[in-house]
């Protein structure tokens, strides 16, 4: 029987994959027929009588039933650390914006996404940050329909003030308005502090070895003392229209 | 009502409206089974919204395909794209009217009914090409070159295996095929029959356009076939017409070899032969969740090389049978 895999004039010696075909068991289809059918049987048996494990983090299945089906708006699976999600705003302590509207995250951003207009405070406010911090931002918005979600805002972002840590994809909305978020769909989770913030020059009432801890500890990690968002848990307030006009042409 | 029953014009009639229409509803749930058998073997659960156990499924995918707008491309033949899904339904359904559901039960008691029943089967190949000529599209018109070149290659072992119970029995007629096997044992229980019937089962397979013989469809290469360009209500009907044409022959399979309404402890026939025809559907749906898809050489190869010669033999020896029985 000449191989149908041999190239036709050859000299170099056929690999061993090359070599494998089928044999005369394998040729007449019925017995190899019979087993993929034994094999389609004892998965239809287990699955029909062992009960489903509900538990999504499983991948290897080793009970009775194999099914892996996860009833997604009901049951949903855990994202994996560092997903990178729906944008946030990272508050300060104070629940106001880390951000300085320096335009680093919209200037990076390839589909062009965030729209960011800056105010400034004024001087002669005797507040703690104006002293340290010129601007803020009077709008922050994000069409998250433009959004490719590569995550360049939060590498460019040189305060920290805007993370994909929310472990929530965009829900659903009725019309394309409903996906431009401003300040106060974006201003959420737990605050984020910094030893080198600038309004802790002036003194902070803070120990430094917190602030550091508490820098380096990402939604989800530290003992759960933070509730986690995602999971269709966290209320977005949309009672408030977007008042920017540049994405609603 | 014995006018009717005497008459044969409005017998058949009245017997093929109900028959077709217990058909449909019948194929409307058989999707239903066979999604459910399918995502058990593939460890998923299958329809499970609609009704319990997702049993209303059907009616919705039945409702929304209703709603749908039927489209035709442009280029499209107007007439034939439209004729196509009708003509396949109907050549479908034409062969239920010779199965026997019991002694006196059928719709027209053909003394041809063997020769009808595998003229519409052969005949499918028809409106699948109609279909794919029509849709002016590459794919359409490739799945139904295969349609029709499988479907005429299956045909000749296909009626060969269907000539060793026509042999054995001496009649054309599938009641006296079921008869014959009352009276003288299922012609499965003979050695020639066992073997007939496994060769008559896999080129219904192949006639009927399912896995491992669904070559015409070939999602990966062609789309979906002569079906590419039909959706809504159209495409329904070809998906119906598909399922409709494997349960008849999975009744034929059973009026020819497994000795039709015959059975034991005095159970109704016709019960006989419903389960019967749900078994051998049941196998030729396990077989398409198990198998995967034949190339379309090797399609060829398996039915002129090794079917065809089987089948010839098989005919010799039932042959050779009644002329020693004399």
């Amino acid at each position: 029987m000449a191989s149908l895999t041999h190239a036709p004039h050859g000299h170099a010696e056929p690999t061993k994959q090359e070599l494998i075909e089928a044999d005369v068991r394998e040729r007449t289809y019925v017995p190899e027929f019979l087993k993929g059918l034994a094999i389609t049987t004892r998965h239809f048996l287990r699955n029909l009588f062992g009960e489903r494990d509900t538990n999504t983090q499983v991948v290897d299945r080793t009970g009775l039933s194999t099914v892996s089906t996860v009833f997604y708006p009901e049951e949903k699976p855990d994202y994996p650390e560092g997903y990178r999600g729906l944008h946030r705003l990272v508050p300060r302590e104070d629940g106001k914006p880390r951000c300085v509207a320096c335009y680093m995250c919209a200037t990076i951003c390839p589909a062009q996404c965030i729209y960011i207009e800056a105010g400034e405070y004024d001087p002669a406010d005797e507040a703690a940050e104006s002293r340290v911090i010129e601007k803020f931002p009077s709008q922050f918005v994000i069409d998250e329909l433009r959004c490719i979600v590569c995550g360049l805002c939060v590498d460019a972002c040189p305060k920290d003030a805007i993370r994909m840590d929310t472990y929530m994809h965009t829900p659903s909305e009725y019309n394309r308005q409903g996906f431009v978020y401003d300040i106060p769909r974006l201003l959420k989770g737990p605050p984020v502090t910094h030893p080198t913030d600038p309004w802790y020059k002036r003194g902070s009432s803070l120990p430094p070895d917190h602030v550091h801890k508490e820098a380096h500890t990402r939604i989800g990690e530290g003992g759960g003392a933070q509730p986690r968002l995602g999971g269709g848990n966290v209320e977005i307030d949309t009672s408030k229209p977007v008042a920017v006009t540049k994405f609603l042409k | 009502m014995t006018f009717v029953l005497s008459n044969p014009w409005l017998h058949g009639l009245v017997f093929g409206a109900v028959l077709v229409s217990v058909l449909m509803a019948l194929v409307a749930f058989i999707t239903w089974f066979e999604r459910k058998l399918a995502g058990r073997i593939q460890s998923r659960l299958g329809p499970t919204m609609v009704g319990p156990f997702g049993l209303l499924q059907p009616i919705a995918d039945a409702v929304k395909a209703m709603q749908k707008d039927f489209i035709v491309p442009k280029d499209a033949d107007r007439f034939l794209f439209w004729l196509a899904p009708p003509l396949t339904i109907a050549f479908a359904l034409a062969t239920a009217a010779v199965i026997p559901f019991s002694k006196d039960v059928l719709a027209a008691n053909l003394d041809v009914g063997v020769l009808y029943a595998l003229a519409f089967s052969g005949l499918l190949a028809f409106p699948t090409w109609v279909a794919g000529w029509a849709s002016n599209n590459k794919y359409a018109l490739l799945g139904g070159m295969r349609m029709v070149a499988q479907g005429i290659s299956y045909e000749i072992p296909m009626v060969m295996a269907a000539l060793v119970p026509v042999t054995l029995a001496g009649t054309l007629s599938m009641q006296g095929i079921v008869e014959y096997q009352v009276a003288s044992g299922w012609i499965i229980a003979t050695p020639v029959g066992a073997a007939a019937g496994l060769l008559f089962l896999t080129t219904a397979l192949a006639e009927g356009n399912r896995i491992p013989f669904d070559i015409p469809e070939a999602e990966s290469e062609l789309v979906a076939g002569p079906t590419t360009e039909y959706n809504a209500i159209g495409w329904s009907i070809f998906a119906a017409s598909e399922y409709a044409h494997s349960v008849i022959t999975a009744a034929i399979v059973s009026a020819l070899f497994l000795g039709g309404w015959d059975g034991w402890w005095n159970l109704p026939p016709l019960l006989w032969m419903v389960a019967k025809t749900g078994f051998v559907f049941l196998i030729v749906t396990w077989v398409r969740w198990s198998l995967l898809r034949f190339r379309s050489d090797q399609l060829m190869a398996l039915c002129w090389k090794y079917l065809v010669p089987g089948a010839l033999l098989l005919v010799l020896i039932a042959g050779i049978q009644v002329s020693v029985r004399g």
